[in-house]
């Protein structure tokens, strides 16, 4: 019996459970999940039916977006390489762009959420997503507006060039 | 201070589980705070800052900011993010002052005037390369290695320094080494940034210019450029990681115009090496799309500007490369006619004036480029402008680094 060979019966999709620090629980689909690194490694290590995963440290509102990007992140590749396969133009590519910076287009606060959540399941794209969003943000701020914006204490005692 | 080294450290080390007390922490916070996330990431967002904003943004935020852009790991990170976007050095013929300008992003061009001197004729072979610049010192006869933006410098030892050297500047990024490179006299030598010496290197092409540097190697045009029957043209190029030289070919395909006698020389367009013919009318240019492959492209032809009205004498123009605003720029020149002066034997020409001019390809016209400078340069021409990476890197830092390194000797 090969799936394959009958395309028209869809296999059941295999989910993941993710459980978020305040007791929620996520039920995605295998393939989203794998956009975790560190799930992927977990899910390489054990044993098949262990499918669920406590986040200890990922509060359910960021999971929840956390989410919401992998899905995106899943559904656009397949489209981009069907496209490319079908040899037709898209502008998949673009699009997803521009997805992806209307998704970070969030307040500090959530921005912090998805850097630490981003770093502690290891999702490189997002992390970087994150990681420029900030940048572009101290881009062209002076200290103190940066200080205002990212709420940073000054402790800054010494101008570090006024030496050289 | 290895701040950077020693957050890897302890996650290597199994301290993760301190990490993860830091988020458990950091996520139950109502009012969170940049510096409480991990260090890493802070390293990260600094060192995709570009220059002139990394200076300002850290100049006196926080303490934390100070110290991470002052670690040993950070200027390594920063230009591997930063060498994508360069800026630009300049300087004017009769200024010392040498100047940075950079674009950031979409921003306009921001420009900065540089302690330090290396423009007006004191200096000659700037060369600029991940960050770094070498330069020649006429007075004192020696060569640099120098970040011109934080005066941070090195002298090279150099025995035979001449004019006629030709020099080339390049870092290989697998290994991270700084190499200098040149031909004196028909033979090459090269020299690493951290290494007390030189080693020689055999030299399979007769060179006859100095070399530009494209992501991890330099290329040439040979000098036997034109071959008896085929119209084909020569480029070398030399891998600074192995220290091996490659031939590779230009072959104008589907053109049946005749080559002959065309001058060619070489341009970098952001990354890319392109190939440069003069003929006639416009110039041609052809790029590196493939480096393994060897395939080149034509890529557009540059229609020569029309001289301005009220100047007089002749007109040179050539491409150097891709200006901030990722438009092809060049330089033209404006010279009256070479004369020879009978009793030296010497030709003399008069240069009356430089202007650095964008190209529009699709409007096919060219417009002046205006650098941002101070007032006491205005009405000067540029006599120096090359692509460079703003940078913290320092050569020093490096040499000193190296000598602490046990020495280990491979075949």
């Amino acid at each position: 019996m090969k799936d394959s060979f009958n395309p028209s019966i869809e296999p059941p999709k295999k989910t993941v459970t993710l459980v978020s620090s305040d007791g929620y629980d996520f039920e995605v689909e295998e393939e989203v999940a794998l956009e975790s690194q560190v799930i992927k490694d977990g899910f390489e290590d054990k044993a098949v039916d262990d499918r669920e995963y406590l986040l200890f440290n990922v509060h359910s509102d960021t999971l929840e977006l956390i989410i919401k990007y992998c899905e995106k992140h899943v559904s656009s590749r397949k489209s981009i390489s069907a496209a490319a396969a079908s040899s037709s133009s898209s502008n998949g590519e673009e699009a997803l762009k521009e997805w992806d910076e209307h998704f970070i287009s969030v307040d500090t606060n959530t921005l912090y959420d998805i850097l630490m959540a981003a770093d502690y399941l290891n999702i490189k794209s997002l992390l970087d997503l994150a990681i420029q969003k900030v940048a572009d943000t101290i881009h062209g701020r002076s200290p103190e507006q940066i200080r205002k914006k990212f709420n940073i204490e000054n402790d800054s005692i010494i101008d570090p060039w006024a030496s050289e | 201070m290895a701040l950077l080294k020693r957050h890897q450290e302890e996650a290597i080390s199994g301290n993760s589980v301190k990490r993860f007390e830091q988020y458990a922490h950091t996520c139950k916070k109502e009012n969170k705070e940049l510096n409480d996330l991990p260090v890493e990431i802070l390293f990260e967002i600094l060192s995709r800052l570009p220059l002139t904003s990394l200076l300002q943004a850290t100049k006196c935020t926080c303490k934390l900011w100070n110290d991470i852009i002052k670690d040993s790991l950070f200027p390594e990170l920063h230009v591997a993010h930063t060498l994508r976007n360069p800026g630009h050095l300049y300087s004017f013929t009769r200024y010392p002052h040498l100047y940075f300008a950079e674009k950031p992003h979409s921003d306009a061009i921001v420009g900065m005037k540089l302690r330090g001197d290396l423009g007006g004729v004191n200096y000659t072979n700037i060369q600029s390369s991940a960050g770094l610049i070498c330069y020649h010192a006429l007075k004192e006869k020696s060569i640099y290695i120098c970040n011109p933006i934080t005066r941070d410098r090195v002298k090279i030892p150099s025995e035979n320094f001449g004019r006629e050297i030709h020099v080339a500047f390049g870092y290989a990024p697998l290994s991270k080494k700084y190499k200098y490179f040149q031909v004196s006299h028909g033979l090459a030598s090269i020299f690493t940034l951290g290494d007390g010496s030189w080693r020689k290197l055999a030299l399979p092409f007769s060179i006859s210019n100095s070399p530009f540097y494209s992501d991890g190697a330099l290329y040439w045009v040979a000098s036997t450029v034109f071959c008896m029957d085929e119209t084909e043209y020569q480029v070398v190029s030399l891998d600074l990681e192995t220290e091996r030289f490659r031939a590779r070919r230009i072959l104008p395909i589907g053109t049946n115009r005749n080559f002959k006698g065309c001058v060619a020389h070489l341009a970098l367009l952001g990354e890319t090496v392109a190939f440069v013919f003069i003929s006639g009318m416009c110039n041609e240019v052809w790029t590196l799309m493939d480096v393994a492959k060897d395939t080149w492209v034509q890529k557009c032809c540059i229609r020569l500007p029309q001289p301005r009205e009220s100047a007089f004498g002749n007109f040179e123009y050539r491409l150097v490369g891709l200006w901030m605003n990722q438009q092809l720029y060049g330089t033209e020149l404006n010279y009256s006619d070479f004369f020879m002066a009978s009793s030296t034997r010497a030709y003399y020409g008069m240069i009356h004036g430089r202007r650095l001019l964008s190209y529009n390809t699709d409007s096919e016209t060219h417009s002046a480029i205006c650098l941002p400078k101070n007032a006491d340069a205005s009405g000067d021409s540029p006599k120096l402008v090359i692509a460079h990476v703003g940078s913290l890197v320092s050569p020093s830092k490096i040499v000193a680094a190296a000598m602490k390194q046990p020495l280990f000797i491979s075949n």
